[in-house]
């Protein structure tokens, strides 16, 4: 072999190694032999997708103010249900949201009771996170029931010094 | 090519060269790039691909090494190939008697922030030990087996009750649980213009995270979230809940206690759906016996899947002595306990019970519930010797009536069966006989707080549901005295009845506002709708039910360890020297910690802001105006033998009259103002207290609106046809009373009175005021009142002749350190006039009572709306007056 065909040798095999490892550097050596994606996308159901929609419409902030318009309000349930959240959980140094899950009508005794349907996720840190399912009382913000509490396995519970008290 | 010992350059010979780079890249490339935190790489060979095989932990790192202290595992030396799912990804639907889940079941994922599915890699799995990738797929494996397992007991028995069980006692399990999707976690399909309008059911999909950062090392469920986290943390970076199989069957049998105990709140019948508003839970607050029993269900799981008596040995047990046996002969029990009789892990003895440090006293769900997967290990293994039964067939019998147990406790439409289902018999949901958790609109109040399971009633329904399914039809060498004996070995034979004639309510609708309500048997509902039983020998079609009309008895002979003690042994020791009869806190920052803890744990208390709150807590040890206080009640057990599961509530019940049944409305300004008749209520005497003289009414018969006649609904305020709140006829009361004097006269009042006449306060003065509680305002509660969420306390077991101090501790008088569960909160108005002073009438029992659940005169047990009256109690006062 002549020295032009190691040459011509030479800049083939240098050019397949950058082609090499720009592939290689972009996509996952799985997929380079032909299998799928690893991943497939969490899929997202029709009715959780509606209902993230309509807390969109209802609570979304618009991306700027125009002068003429205000920004809508901080609904008083919510402004209510916050800083009772907020107030209470400081002590633990905790941090609370809060998901409207619809309103609704529930019986209560011979009368009817409107409702919100809300989730609370509540972050104590190092990935201790508490959620639940509550009605809010839909003016005040006061939570009436709750119910779907996180089950943790390895609990700790607080304890509280008591003293001997005689009526 | 070579030519004699000389080569030349090819297309392929370059094309060759090129490829042998490349590959070499690539594994530098690997070699380079950091693998995921604890992460081992082996080699990817291929073997896997096109079989949905895959490399996973059959067992956990101890059981596959027999080596009990082993310390960092070499992953790759205990794992086994096994096929794992032919899924594209890991996710898939469950199938329950060739119905399917209209969406995914499960889905595996690798932490909280992950979004993809893992897919598998040319049909196979093949990803190397200890990747992130190889704990999801031996997750996977893991779920999808239990479920497989569990869904193949749940059809046995179901098959076993519905088509070849007893027809004597109305099933409780869901027949057609396919039509509701209930065989998994279902919800309705909600109209998102209007949240009321139930379009369809559907199913939610768990997803199950294999590799959440926990600290401290944790696992959990989150029902409202569907979600499960098997835990690890960098305190011990190598080890991973999800490399022990019997932790992901534990935390996953959490997920199946849930579907079984919430099969019935959705009703079908086309095309109309209904779902309760509420969803069941075993288990309410840090510590109680139903969170026991939920903990030891889910131990006895990994029993159901490994046949192995202990479980959580890597996980739990190697570096935290928290793994569990599930047998007497464990070595971990260190000959403590043993299966000779009288020997047995029994209750409610050993409810404080920790393995690994026997002289602890500790009050945890986890300790409490060994008694209940002790005893179902050992019924399964009865069922395999007495009947030559398998381990899966002595499994199925044994999932078939704990899933029985469960569909009926859970139940929130309050009917307890679909022999009484409002869809099945054409009523509407608020009407027709209720028999579990009193109605549909109480269910929850009841299943979670006032009549919540206990181990008296998990195991009279339990065993209930063996006598009829598995005595009289599975196995019926496996007797009815065999299985009491069993029961009464473990301390559990809490009953003398079975129970099976239910005393329920019937509610009808006469129109116009009218409700008739009456009292109602199985027999008497079934009556209803029948004339004559049907001779067949099982349930299905329904109306072949036929009921017994009476409680089988429990053989008195075969009780021998299970001590029954009454009520009046429960002291509330005011008198008693050397007893403190409470203890309270009420210093600022713990009444502050508490607060946020509940409002964490899922059991939120709203204060009374601007009447009362931790701003006024002054630590003077006393109830002073304005105080948030912590009390706990130091139950004295006077009898000889050890009281279990002592439950105190001090939420609202019936103990008090309406002077005038004409008038009925709420004291509040609008009612005023709309010359309305105003309401006043008037304690009812209770074991002679309050007396004639200071305002007490005396028996006064069996009539609606009377002291003697308990409310059959629970309903407390309604509105009239104008929206003005009044009374319910038989409203269930705020459990304090105050001291009123005048005119040389000392009685006791309901506040409402008190806060008009002595202190001049408007609704909005009072605590919970109308601006949080609404149309529910109730004055009665204007000046101290239990908060609601903290209105209910349990106390583990109280040994004979000592005080619940006393039990946990042998020096108790001078303070005592106890655990959220025995606390209950008391909220005082700031307008109080120190000096003023309360009687609090709180309610007790406990499980192994033996008048408490069973009328002791006729032996009947109470009905659910007994439990809004004293009957089943043990009433305390607790008296104090307000101070500075």
């Amino acid at each position: 072999m002549k020295r032009k065909h190691y040459i011509a040798l030479g800049i083939v095999a240098v050019t397949g190694i950058v082609v090499g490892w720009k592939l290689l550097s972009t996509k996952d050596t799985r997929s380079f032999v032909y299998t799928p994606t690893p991943f497939k996308e969490e899929k997202v159901s029709e009715q959780s997708v509606v209902s993230k929609e309509t807390i969109k419409t209802e609570e979304k902030a618009p991306a700027r103010n125009v002068a003429s318009i205000p920004a809508p309000k901080k609904q008083k349930w919510r402004k209510g249900l916050d800083a009772n959240l907020k107030k209470h959980l400081s002590a633990i140094g905790a941090k609370a949201s809060v998901k409207k899950l619809g309103r609704r009508t529930l019986p209560s005794g011979s009368k009817h009771k409107e409702v919100l349907h809300v989730l609370v996720s509540i972050d104590a840190g190092k990935g201790n996170i508490s959620s639940y399912e509550a009605y809010v009382n839909p003016e005040s913000g006061s939570i009436l029931k709750t119910w779907n509490q996180t089950r943790f396995e390895n609990k700790k519970p607080m304890k509280l010094s008591l003293k001997p008290f005689r009526p | 090519m070579f030519y004699g010992g000389a080569f030349k350059f090819t297309k392929a010979t370059v094309l060759a060269v090129i490829l042998a780079s490349t590959t070499l890249l690539t594994s530098c490339q690997e070699a380079l790039q950091a693998p995921s935190s604890n992460a081992r790489k082996d080699a990817i060979s291929g073997d896997f691909y096109y079989t949905g095989n895959g490399l996973i932990y059959e067992n956990n790192p101890i059981i596959a090494s027999g080596n009990y202290n082993l310390a960092r595992p070499s992953m790759g030396d205990y794992v086994t190939a096994k096929h794992v799912t032919d899924e594209p990804s890991l996710e898939t639907k469950c199938s329950y008697n060739s119905s399917e889940t209209s969406d995914e079941c499960f889905k595996v994922l690798n932490d909280t922030s992950t979004t993809s599915v893992l897919q598998a890699n040319n049909g196979g799995w093949d990803y190397g030990v200890g990747t992130d990738e190889f704990y999801q797929i031996n997750t996977f494996y893991h779920v999808n087996k239990l479920l497989k397992r569990f869904y193949e007991a749940l059809e046995s028995g179901n098959s076993n009750i519905h088509f070849s069980g007893s027809n004597l006692v109305p099933p409780s399990s869901k027949y057609g649980i396919e039509n509701t999707l209930s065989f998994w976690l279902a919800k309705g399909l909600r109209d998102p213009n209007d949240f009321n309008n139930i379009l369809g059911v559907e199913n939610s999909t768990l997803k199950v995270y294999s590799k959440c950062y926990l600290d401290p090392f944790n696992a959990f469920y989150s029902p409202s979230e569907n979600k499960v986290c098997l835990g690890w943390n960098d305190n011990s970076s190598f080890l991973y809940a999800a490399q022990d199989p019997s932790v992901i069957y534990h935390e996953m049998g959490h997920v199946l206690v849930k579907v079984m105990m919430n099969q019935r709140n959705i009703s079908y019948n086309m095309p109309s759906y209904h779902v309760t508003p509420f969803q069941s839970d075993l288990g309410s607050l840090f510590y109680d016996e139903a969170g026991a029993i939920n903990e030891g269900l889910s131990d006895w799981f990994s029993y159901f899947i490994t046949g192995r008596t202990h479980f959580g040995e890597w996980a739990l047990g190697r570096f935290f002595d928290a793994s569990r046996a599930l047998t007497e002969d464990d070595p971990i029990h260190n000959g403590m306990v043993s299966k000779a009789s009288g020997e047995r892990l029994s209750y409610p003895e050993y409810l404080y019970y920790d393995p690994n440090n026997p002289d602890s006293k500790s009050e945890d769900v986890h300790y409490a519930g060994q008694i209940v997967s002790h005893y179902l290990t050992s019924l399964t293994e009865e069922l395999k010797s007495t009947c030559s039964a398998s381990h899966t067939d002595a499994g199925n019998m044994v999932l078939g009536v704990v899933n029985e147990t469960l569909a009926e406790l859970g139940d929130m439409t309050g009917k307890g069966s679909d022999v009484f289902d409002e869809f099945i018999r054409g009523n509407d949901v608020n009407f027709g006989a209720f028999f579990t958790n009193l109605n549909n609109q109480q269910s929850y109040l009841w299943g979670h707080q006032v009549n919540p399971p206990n181990f008296r009633k998990f195991f009279q329904t339990l065993a209930k549901n063996i006598t009829y399914h598995i005595t009289n039809k599975s196995c019926i060498q496996f007797t009815k005295d065999k299985s009491e004996t069993l029961l009464d070995e473990y301390g559990l034979l809490l009953f003398k009845t079975y129970g099976e004639n239910k005393k329920g309510v019937k509610l009808t609708d006469l129109g116009g506002g009218v409700i008739q309500k009456a009292d109602t048997t199985y027999q008497d509902a079934f009556n209803d709708f029948f004339t004559n039983c049907s001779n067949t020998t099982f349930i299905y079609p329904i109306d072949n039910y036929c009921p017994l009309g009476t409680n089988t008895t429990v053989n008195e002979s075969n009780r021998r360890n299970s001590v029954l003690i009454a009520k009046e042994f429960l002291e509330y020791p005011e008198d008693r020297d050397g007893v403190s009869p409470a203890y309270i806190v009420d210093e600022r920052s713990s009444i502050e910690q508490l607060l946020a803890n509940l409002l964490y744990e899922g059991k939120p208390v709203q204060t009374s802001e601007g009447s009362a709150g931790v701003e006024y807590n002054n630590n003077n040890i006393k109830i002073s105006p304005g105080e948030i206080v912590g009390i706990n009640l130091n139950l004295f057990n006077n009898s000889n033998s050890t009281m279990g599961g002592v439950h105190i509530l001090a939420n609202d019940w019936d103990h008090m009259r309406m002077d005038d049944l004409s008038s009925t409305y709420v004291n509040r300004v609008e009612n005023r103002n709309a010359a309305k008749d105003i309401a006043n209520w008037s304690p009812c005497q209770i074991d002679g207290w309050p007396s004639v003289d200071e305002g007490g009414i005396p028996s006064d018969g069996q009539s609606p609106g009377n002291c003697d006649y308990i409310t059959r609904d629970n309903f407390v305020i309604e509105l009239d046809g104008t929206n003005n709140q009044k009374y319910a006829q038989d409203a269930s009361q705020p459990v304090c009373l105050v001291q009123h004097s005048s005119e040389n006269e000392t009685q006791w009042v309901s506040q409402d009175f008190h806060r008009r006449s002595e202190l001049g306060l408007e609704a909005s003065q009072c605590l919970n005021p109308p601006g949080y509680s609404g149309d529910d305002f109730n004055p009665n509660e204007c000046l101290v009142r239990f908060l609601p969420g903290a209105d209910q306390a349990v106390l583990g077991k109280i040994n004979p002749q000592k005080s619940w101090a006393q039990t946990l501790t042998d020096n108790s008088e001078t303070g005592l350190t106890i655990q959220q569960n025995a606390v209950t909160l008391l909220e005082v108005n700031k307008r109080i006039r120190p000096g003023t002073t309360f009687n609090c009438r709180l309610r007790a029992r406990f499980s192994n009572c033996s008048d408490c659940f069973e009328d002791p005169d006729t032996g009947e047990e109470y009905a659910d709306y007994e439990m809004a009256g004293e009957r089943p109690f043990k009433v305390i006062n607790f008296k104090f007056t307000v101070v500075d």
